[in-house]
């Protein structure tokens, strides 16, 4: 059984904007995925479909073998079920971070599912640990800094003991120790068999987050989707997708048009 | 192709002219000084002493039943008494003296503003104590008779002695509270004592995302700033104002959707659920059982004095 199935998916947003357009994939359970596009492509767009946030207007999402609809999530049993296993790191993390101390923040989750109180203190004390944010637990969010709301944000999911999480941009604004830190437990998080779909279009660390890659396209469709090794060795569609871009540049005496991802340091060969 | 136009000019630095303070400088200022106190870590509430190191319900039921005490006691002698024991909890609970002091001050003078006038005998007759004017027979102000001889009456002195006191006690005592206690503790200790969920909910949101439209606004004055080449028109500045209103309501709105779909993410159906508090331990039992003494002597003293 798939954990998500997408067959030919449309979403627009009011005012008739496109988020995403006839879109088919299926992701199967422990696999890592990265939904690679521009911005404004659809990533979140397909993250908040998959959560079951939006429902398209075309084309049906199913997820653990049943198609997500609203009516189907109000149904308690199932509802409780998929938003115990399934959790979305936002991009903003402001949004996610809602309460008034860490502690809260990583209690909301297990108490709106029921849990017991003692059960809850217990997964929100090993989940401070295992995230190294001990020391944040009374601290009010507003409080933190980029890389801390990042790691609480990712806590709170944690103690909902997912067996899905969907990740909206992770690493952007991160700075380079607290992005080691990221990659680290998400290593972790795949390595105990979680699924992971990470959208990005950092292409830097996607061969650090997924196996597998889900290229979207600027007109809002799948364009590839391929192991992130040969979506990565594809110029032509990166080019094409607007995740890498061409431009002229001069060495000395030679000057030469190559392509290369948005990254601020790239290494390349100089022909003659 | 960069146009002919963006080309760096000579650098040409005037000095002088007149130095005139921008309203929008004032604004951003003021944005980034209550940013300052609301993201300052909180030195009080961090401090060990008597009041820091009970829990935040305790705190709340013991001052809320001297509150409720100094709004029933009529004697000055028994008022003046609570807020000297307000001043030695601040004492022994190592709660800076300037935190008090600043409550008394601004009670010393928004209090005698309104309280002034009731010691006349303009409004509270009674026997003379202070003669402040000699108006003469048939003084008037507009349509109002006044007396012949302005004075402070003993009546009229008691009444704005009680004001100034049980405010200055009240206020002490909410200074007490607030000193010792963060923000979210107050809130879950609300909740603790069976505030609806729902409305400490809003209440603690509301306060979580003040900062976050706080540093917004100071943001949108900043960009301002940072582009405003001289003064503007009257009328330009009211269009710019109106803008910043509409592009912070525009995020305000977008924010409130995407917290309410985080919350819908991690299982929220619409009824709020949250931590039990811990029990309360026996010193948070013995500060409330002495709060209940305190009121019951205040009470009893002022019966003793006169009526209550």
């Amino acid at each position: 059984m798939s954990v998500f199935e997408f067959e030919r998916v449309t979403y627009h947003y009011p005012g008739d904007l496109v988020g995403v357009e006839e879109v088919s994939f299926r992701i199967e359970a422990s696999e890592s995925i990265a939904l690679l596009g521009a911005n404004a492509s659809g990533k979140s767009t397909l993250l908040y479909l998959m959560d079951g946030l939006y429902f398209p207007q075309r084309g049906a999402v199913r997820a653990f073998g049943r198609e997500l609809t609203e009516r189907a999530l109000e149904e308690e049993g199932f509802g409780r079920a998929f938003r115990q296993q399934v959790g979305l790191l936002f991009q903003n993390s402001e949004a996610q971070l809602f309460s008034t101390t860490v502690e809260e923040e990583l209690a909301f989750g297990p108490l709106q599912l029921g849990l017991r109180a003692d059960e809850v203190r217990r997964r929100v004390d090993d989940t401070l640990t295992l995230s190294g944010i001990e020391h944040l637990r009374s601290r009010s969010p507003q409080a933190l800094s980029g890389g801390e709301k990042k790691r609480v944000a990712l806590a709170s999911l944690l103690t909902l003991a997912p067996s899905v999480l969907l990740l909206d941009e992770p690493t952007s604004g991160l700075d380079p120790r607290s992005l080691q830190a990221l990659l680290e437990l998400l290593a972790a998080l795949r390595g105990r068999g979680l699924t992971l779909v990470t959208a990005t279009h950092d292409l830097s660390v996607a061969p650090e987050l997924a196996e597998r890659g889900i290229v979207l396209s600027e007109a809002h469709r799948v364009a590839r989707d391929a192991p992130v090794a040969a979506v990565l060795q594809d110029m032509n569609l990166l080019l094409e997708v607007n995740l890498i871009h061409a431009h002229a540049h001069a060495h000395g005496s030679i000057t030469h048009v190559h392509p290369h991802p948005h990254v601020a340091y790239h290494d390349h060969e100089h022909g003659s | 192709m960069i146009p002919e136009w963006l080309r760096p000019a000579p650098v040409a630095i005037a000095s002088g002219g007149r130095a005139r303070r921008s309203p929008v400088r004032s604004a951003a200022n003021a944005f980034e000084r209550l940013l300052g106190l609301m993201l300052r870590p909180p030195a009080e509430a961090a401090r060990v002493g008597l009041l820091h190191r009970l829990e935040p319900r305790a705190k709340l039921i013991g001052i809320g039943i001297l509150v409720i005490t100094a709004t029933l006691v009529h004697q000055p002698v028994v008022l003046g008494a609570l807020c000297a024991a307000s001043a030695l909890v601040a004492v022994v609970s190592r709660v800076r003296p300037a935190s008090l002091a600043r409550v008394w001050i601004g009670v010393l003078i928004f209090t005698a503003a309104i309280a002034l006038p009731a010691m006349l005998n303009l409004i509270t007759p009674g026997a003379p104590m202070v003669t402040l004017a000699r108006l003469g027979e048939g003084a008037h102000l507009g349509p109002w008779r006044l007396p012949s001889v302005l004075t402070i009456t003993a009546p009229g002195l008691l009444v704005a002695g009680r004001f100034v006191l049980r405010t200055a006690t009240c206020l002490s005592l909410m200074a007490l509270l607030t000193a010792s206690t963060p923000p979210a503790a107050l809130l879950a200790a609300l909740r603790g004592l069976g505030l609806p969920r729902v409305f400490v909910m809003v209440t603690a949101m509301m306060y979580r995302y003040l900062e976050v439209l706080l540093r917004a606004a100071h943001d949108l004055h900043l960009a301002k700033l940072s582009r405003s080449l001289g003064p503007a028109s009257a009328r330009g500045e009211r269009r710019w104002v109106a803008a910043g209103i509409a592009a912070l309501y525009r995020k305000t709105i977008a924010l409130s959707q995407t917290v309410y779909l985080a919350m819908i993410s991690r299982g929220y159906t619409g009824e709020a659920r949250s931590l039990a508090p811990l029990p309360l331990a026996w010193r948070d039992a013995a500060w409330i059982a002495a709060c209940v003494v305190v009121s019951a002597a205040a009470i009893a003293a002022g019966r003793l004095w006169g009526r209550v």
